[in-house]
């Protein structure tokens, strides 16, 4: 069973997000998508349990976005794979699409494992693009996932206030929500190993990506980025005298009762 | 959020950038650790910190562990296991122990450093986590037989205890009472009550063995009698691996505390109901040497413990300040219609939070400056030879980390806790529980009183005087330099005075204690002023040190731009460094004028009129 993580190297979302001249996400001091670490994990759990498992740990990216890699191979894995290159500044989510469904194709895995969603972008778009571009089956926002012997993954879906019970054929694209299972912390010993794991790095020609459907050609373009606003002061109901009447009220008139 | 905050800016920029560990890492005996690995291990146990070993902090003091007197045995609250088994699970252990125990040796700087994420996150899981540290050395010194036993503790995750006090025996450990038997066989056979036996009893590892100190029959008495024995909790079979019968070393009480209530602290009786059989370690009697290798790492770890619960204390105030609206600026306090403002704005909690930061960040430079002479030590060992001015060095500092990290602390955490106002003395806060948790740290490993006695009579005076003298021959050159650039130049003038004043103050102790040769009385007045000398000798230190950490911040803030971040972490270097020499140096001067005066009034009034 040869298993694909795809991974994204994100701000640190717990600071306020910066952003460059042209409107790009400014990754300076970035680290692994914490929602990423919950399909590394299940990548794990499957390599922990059927033997033969090979994971592969696989980013598109600035050159810091190793990093990222890096500490995916600390949890647990055997390789990675740094798509990085000058051209794919820029990119938007069907472009980053395009280039980690080409490296897929080389990579050949049995099954693809992504987020529900980036931190940064959370667009939750990639793992659909991704299952399209390959043709293969696709299975989102995944809660719990078992694979079987005779090669189907089946996952409960949860999303949109809906449970469902899905299956596919391998090959196969599955995201994961936060909810699947607590990922493990990095042990000593997965530090020390990481370092001797292989980390290649393609570029686009490597992968005969043509360089005009990426990057500056991406089809979402930015045009400005403004603040949240801070939060209004909210509505504050004294418990008292007609206090119950007046919630009440309130809670019609914004229609949540 | 958990309660744990930690300052991984601070400890990166102590290791790499003042104490230059990036040339020893990644060589030598370390050549596994490079900088990048270990800027890695210290980002990871930060998020292990403040995530997992951080959680049941204060569920385990709420619901501490239970002690069943009928069949000897604790149960632990369920939430610190959890915590205990997360650190057990990731293995960074394993830096503490050589090779051929399956570990990969690493600087003791880069090892308190990781001691000190653990230490402020759960104090306790470190303290239960012992087993590692104490298996290296039993196998460091013991027998063959022990060196298996060693590598099975190792492998099996076994606890592990120092057991030195008895009910009549604390800080006066030769007076001692339990004795060891010898038997046929070779073992030994143990007798007798200890005390204030840490982590002796719980219920998260199958074994749990004791390093016990005890005197065999026909010895002498004082420490010099005592012999070091390994009494394990269950017998061993050292060829397959499996626990045999239960040895004769049962926990008879476990205390009730002011904090740190999730480590047991455990009376241990041995062979009361069946012989407590012991291995004599190395097969020689030599325990209070051997001992002390074991004291030594649990000051070093007590003085880390402290600081670790200021430096967190210290930013959970800093948080509230922040946060925390409150009156309005002092110079518009007549208008009444101007705007509130945060605490932070106010002189008074600007002048304590400074005064938290200052000797926080002091004290962990300490505890890295400290460790940069274990590590010394270390390599020199790796190539086969001793380093004994390191040795010395570090034989000097331990004292201070252990006296001055633990006073300093607990007397900045009430500071910590008043910043918060009333709210600091509500459980929905963690400090009051820093507080209870930390006032240990002053006891035991030895009082402060014995720090400061431990600090002049055997470090400064038995040395004659050669690791001091370096040590503040070191501080003079500071002063003497051009560091900062005339920006430090009033600050190193200040520390230039106060080091003359401390010397001073070591100057007129050893005239008296070699007075007292003469007339024994005079030894009195020494004893009057050791925790005197070990406080200002620490208040030189920890200036010297965040003027050094200054010096550096000032060469980085003049580079080219540092970031937003970096020039506000260097902003506050200097100022720190600053407001430590003009507000706490001055002080010194006053201790040593007290010092000169001792009379010896005090030591001859009678008992009745206290």
């Amino acid at each position: 069973m040869d298993i694909v993580v795809c991974v994204k190297y994100v701000p640190d979302m717990a600071d306020q997000p910066r952003f460059t001249a042209d409107h790009r996400v400014d990754r300076a001091g970035g680290q692994l998508s914490e929602l990423d670490e919950y399909a590394v994990e299940q990548a794990l759990r499957v390599a922990d349990t059927v033997p033969g498992t090979h994971v592969t740990h696989l980013t598109v990216g600035p050159p810091p976005a190793a990093e990222a890699l890096r500490r995916a191979l600390a949890m647990g894995g055997d390789a990675a794979v740094h798509v990085s290159d000058d051209g794919i500044a820029g990119s938007d989510a069907p472009a980053t699409a395009l280039i980690l469904a080409a490296a897929l194709r080389r990579l050949t895995p049995d099954l693809v494992l992504c987020a529900m969603a980036s931190t940064d972008g959370g667009t939750s778009l990639v793992p659909a693009m991704l299952a399209e571009h390959l043709e293969w089956p696709q299975l989102t926002f995944a809660a719990e996932m078992t694979l079987d012997q005779g090669g189907t993954v089946q996952i409960r879906r949860e999303a949109a206030g809906e449970v469902r019970h899905l299956a596919a054929e391998l090959p196969a694209v599955v995201s994961v929500t936060d909810r699947i299972g607590d990922p493990r912390y990095p042990s000593f010993k997965g530090i020390m190993a990481a370092k001797k794991k292989p980390l290649d790095t393609w570029t686009l020609a490597d992968l005969g990506v043509p360089a005009d459907r990426v990057g500056p050609a991406a089809r979402t373009v930015v045009d400005g980025i403004t603040a949240r606003p801070p939060r209004a002061a909210g509505t504050i109901v004294p418990a008292e005298g007609e206090g119950g009447r007046r919630l009440a009220d309130f809670l019609s008139t914004q229609k949540f009762i | 959020m958990g309660h744990y905050k930690s300052n991984i800016r601070d400890l990166e920029f102590n290791l790499f950038e003042v104490f230059g560990r990036g040339e020893i890492l990644g060589g030598g005996p370390f050549q596994d650790i490079d900088e990048d690995t270990a800027r890695s291990i210290l980002d990871e146990v930060n998020r292990l910190a403040t995530g997992p070993l951080a959680e049941s902090f204060e569920d385990a003091d709420r619901h501490p562990p239970v002690f069943d007197p009928a069949t000897h045995t604790v149960t632990m609250p369920e939430s610190f296991k959890k915590s205990y088994q997360a650190w057990v699970d990731a293995e960074w252990w394993r830096m503490e122990l050589q090779p051929e125990l399956g570990g990969t040796p690493a600087p003791r700087s880069l090892v308190w450093s990781v001691a000190e994420l653990v230490l402020g996150a759960n104090p306790a899981v470190w303290m239960f986590g012992s087993g590692p540290a104490f298996a290296r050395l039993v196998f460091e010194l013991g027998t063959e037989d022990q060196k298996r036993f060693a590598e099975l503790a190792v492998e099996r995750n076994w606890g592990s205890t120092m057991v030195l006090t008895e009910p009549d025996a604390g800080s006066d450990v030769g007076a001692g009472r339990t004795k060891a038997v010898r038997q046929e066989d070779g073992t030994w056979h143990i007798e007798g009550v200890k005390r204030f036996i840490t982590s002796a009893e719980h219920d998260m590892a199958e074994n749990i063995f004791h390093l016990v100190l005890a005197r065999p029959e026909g010895h002498g008495p004082g420490t010099k009698g005592l012999s070091m024995f390994l009494v394990p909790k269950y017998l061993v079979d050292l060829e397959t691996g499996e626990l045999r019968e239960r040895n004769g070393a049962y926990v008879t009480n476990v205390e009730k505390k002011m904090g740190l209530k999730v480590s047991t602290t455990c009376e241990l009786t041995f062979g009361e109901k069946h012989p407590a059989v012991g291995y004599l370690v190395g097969d020689v009697h030599d325990g209070i040497r051997q001992m002390f290798m074991v004291i030594e790492h649990a000051r070093m770890m007590v003085g880390t413990k402290a600081i670790a619960t200021l430096s967190t204390g210290y930013l959970n105030a800093l948080d509230y300040a922040k946060n925390r609206v409150q009156g309005s600026d002092l110079s518009r306090s007549a208008d009444k219609t101007a705007p509130r403002v945060t605490i932070t704005h106010h002189p008074d909690v600007r002048r304590e939070l400074m005064l938290q930061k200052s000797y926080a960040e002091a004290m962990r430079a300490l505890v890295i400056y400290t460790a940069t002479f274990q590590d010394a030590v270390q390599i020199a060992e790796a190539e086969g030879r001793r380093d004994e001015v390191a040795e010395a060095m570090n034989d000097l500092l331990l004292p201070i980390v252990k006296g001055v990290g633990s006073e300093r602390s607990y007397e900045l955490l009430a500071r910590s806790l008043q910043t918060l106002g009333g709210s600091g003395f509500l459980q929905d806060y963690p400090i009051e529980q820093y507080i209870r948790d930390a006032k240990i740290d002053s006891l035991y490993e030895g009082t402060t009183a014995i720090q400061g006695q431990d600090l002049f009579f055997r470090k400064v005076l038995k040395n004659q005087g050669v690791a001091l003298g370096s040590l503040l021959g070191e501080v003079v050159t500071f002063v003497g330099s051009e560091a900062g650039n005339g920006r430090l130049k009033a600050e190193r003038a200040l520390l230039g005075e106060a080091a003359g004043e401390v010397k001073a103050m070591a100057d007129t102790m050893a005239g008296w204690a070699i007075a007292s040769l003469e007339s024994p009385k005079e030894v009195y007045k020494v004893g009057l002023n050791t925790t005197r000398f070990l406080m200002s000798l620490g208040d030189v230190v920890l200036a010297w040190l965040l003027l050094r950490q200054a010096e550096i911040a000032l060469a980085a803030l003049g580079a080219e731009a540092p970031d937003a971040a970096d020039t506000a972490f260097y902003t506050g270097k200097v100022a720190a460094a600053t407001f430590f020499a003009q507000t706490v140096l001055p002080r010194v001067a006053a201790e040593r004028r007290v010092l000169d005066a001792t009379p010896q009034d005090v030591m001859e009034l009678p008992e009745e009129a206290f």
